[in-house]
């Protein structure tokens, strides 16, 4: 497998990039339940600390024109948008009690292709 | 009525009641009569009108109640028809699932081909087919409106009441709300619930404090309405709305924080907006610190509008006691790589918010099918509850509730 790269001066982030540089929503969910909450915490911790300089970065490009390395970098970040509530939420696990069983929501269209970036 | 509450109530209320009868409405035969009487009449929202954009466009969407499948097209002149999905040779389905463009529509089983107006235009070996009449083998067509971005599908042969009518008291007061949006959710569950059940659950705000403490612990209500009343709540001929609180003091979340700081506010926040720029129909009642909008379509359909969005949740039924919930989300159009962050951040918001709603359905939904539980009590919050049973009752000619209204002190 090629590894996927991010542009210059997110190198500290590539660690993360084989794991959680998703490009749909379907997958971002399973990794998030198949997660514990301490890699979880890692992963927003190592983000979060970028963001505004990905935000920054990424803006500088149209949607619709990125580079793979763009790409790349927009699909960690959407990891990042799309795994952030329970660190955000300071719950205990990578779920809430009583949540409706994960494995039976279901995905369609624009949650189950490749988000447009 | 006394309610000591910030609520403003407008609508005719004096038919609704607050105690409902609950076994005969969730039995086989109480579906049988739904069926019949509310979804083969009913003006049926099925749709969105942006999924067709293009002349050619069209979406093949399932309609459990009527275990059919049905074509929905924007034909060569622009205009939205809908057709049962189903070559008129031999019955196989014409277009086998999901959407696209097309010129024109060709069965796989033997090459019949349809216009996008739904006329056979081609009969491949036609001289075995001796005197055939193709002005009359059509496409079967099922009565469709387009009103703003929702098509609307109605089974009779002829609408018992044409959609304006249909959607009196709101008919004019949605131009224009889903210009600017984009799909950027699209979720699908099957409950184990009863589909008046799953429907009631998301047209009432009681709830929220209780049920929704994990994902949105602060997002409605705040110091000035502790319980989080409705804003306002309205009950109509064949739907009801209330526009819900924002708590002004609510506490963005680091990720939300940043994310909605770097983009637009969206769910769970709610920014202040400018009635002037909404349609009528949108925070009816010109809220100051509105949330958002549940509008319910009788039977099965809920709208949400929100600044910068908005959501439609299907609930199909699929027999009495289970029910396919579809929901989809829209958002602003996204500009920059920080917005689409902020509606991914957003529709993971709303579907955690809804994974908590669904929970508690099913577990309330098995039981309510035990058949243990003579009926409901509502609260005037649950207003938009009431409505339904009402109209559905009026619907199926059933007498007025049978439930004698007495006072809930009564032994």
């Amino acid at each position: 497998m090629t590894t996927r790269s991010l542009p210059d001066g997110f190198e500290d982030l590539q660690p993360l990039v084989a794991d959680w540089a998703l490009d749909n929503e379907k997958d971002r969910y399973w990794k998030l339940h198949r997660s514990n909450i301490e890699d979880l915490r890692r992963f927003f911790d190592a983000v979060f600390a970028r963001i505004d300089d990905i935000i920054d970065r990424l803006n500088q490009t149209p949607l619709g024109s990125f580079s793979d390395e763009e790409k790349t970098l927009m699909y960690l970040a959407m990891t990042f948008a799309e795994t952030a509530h329970p660190i955000d939420l300071k719950w205990k696990d990578v779920d809430f009690n009583d949540a409706y069983t994960w494995e039976k929501f279901e995905f369609r269209g624009v949650s189950l292709a490749p988000t447009p970036v | 009525m006394t309610t000591n509450s910030i609520t403003v109530f407008k609508g005719e209320t004096s038919h609704l009641r607050r105690m409902v009868s609950v076994p005969d409405r969730i039995s086989k035969e109480g579906y049988q009569r739904e069926l019949e009487m509310i979804f083969s009449r009913a003006w049926l929202p099925s749709a969105s009108a942006s999924d067709i954009p293009d002349k050619g466009s069209y979406i093949v969407v399932d309609i459990p109640p009527k275990k059919t499948s049905v074509v929905i097209v924007r034909g060569n002149d622009g205009i939205v028809r809908a057709f049962q999905n189903v070559c008129r040779h031999r019955g196989d389905q014409l277009v086998h699932g999901g959407q696209g463009c097309r010129k024109q529509f060709t069965c796989g089983f033997h090459g019949w081909r349809y216009s996008l107006e739904g006329a056979l235009i081609g009969v491949t070996d036609d001289t075995q087919f001796p005197e055939l009449d193709r002005s009359k083998l059509g496409l079967i067509p099922v009565n469709c409106e387009v009103w703003n971005d929702l098509i609307l599908l109605n089974f009779e042969k002829t609408p018992h009441m044409p959609l304006k009518d249909w959607l009196a008291g709101i008919y004019d007061q949605y131009s224009g709300y889903a210009e600017g949006c984009e799909k950027v959710g699209e979720h699908r569950v099957v409950l184990n619930a009863n589909w008046n059940m799953a429907v009631n659950a998301f047209c009432e705000g009681y709830h929220n404090m209780y049920i929704h403490k994990y994902t949105v612990p602060d997002y409605q209500g705040g110091k000035n309405n502790p319980m989080r009343h409705r804003a306002y709540i309205e009950v109509g001929k064949r739907f009801g709305r209330y526009s819900a609180h924002a708590n002004m003091d609510h506490k963005r979340t680091p990720a939300e924080a940043v994310l909605y700081g770097r983009s637009r506010p969206l769910f769970p926040s709610f920014p202040k907006t400018d009635p002037k720029t909404q349609t009528l129909g949108i925070n009816p009642s010109r809220f100051e610190e509105w949330a958002f909008d549940i509008v319910h379509l009788f039977p099965n359909f809920v709208f949400n509008p929100t600044a910068n969005g908005h959501q439609y949740m299907w609930f199909w039924p699929i027999n009495e006691d289970h029910v396919e919930l579809r929901v989809v989300n829209y958002a602003f159009k996204a500009r920059n790589a920080a917005d689409r962050l902020a509606q991914a951040y957003s529709r993971v918001r709303l579907r955690e918010v809804l994974r908590e709603d669904l929970a508690t359905m099913e577990a309330a939904s098995r039981m309510i099918a035990t058949g243990s539980l003579p009926f409901m009590v509502f609260s005037q919050q649950e207003l938009l509850i009431q409505n339904h049973y009402a109209i559905a009752d009026e619907m199926m000619g059933r007498a007025p509730e049978p439930i004698e209204q007495r006072p809930l002190t009564a032994a």
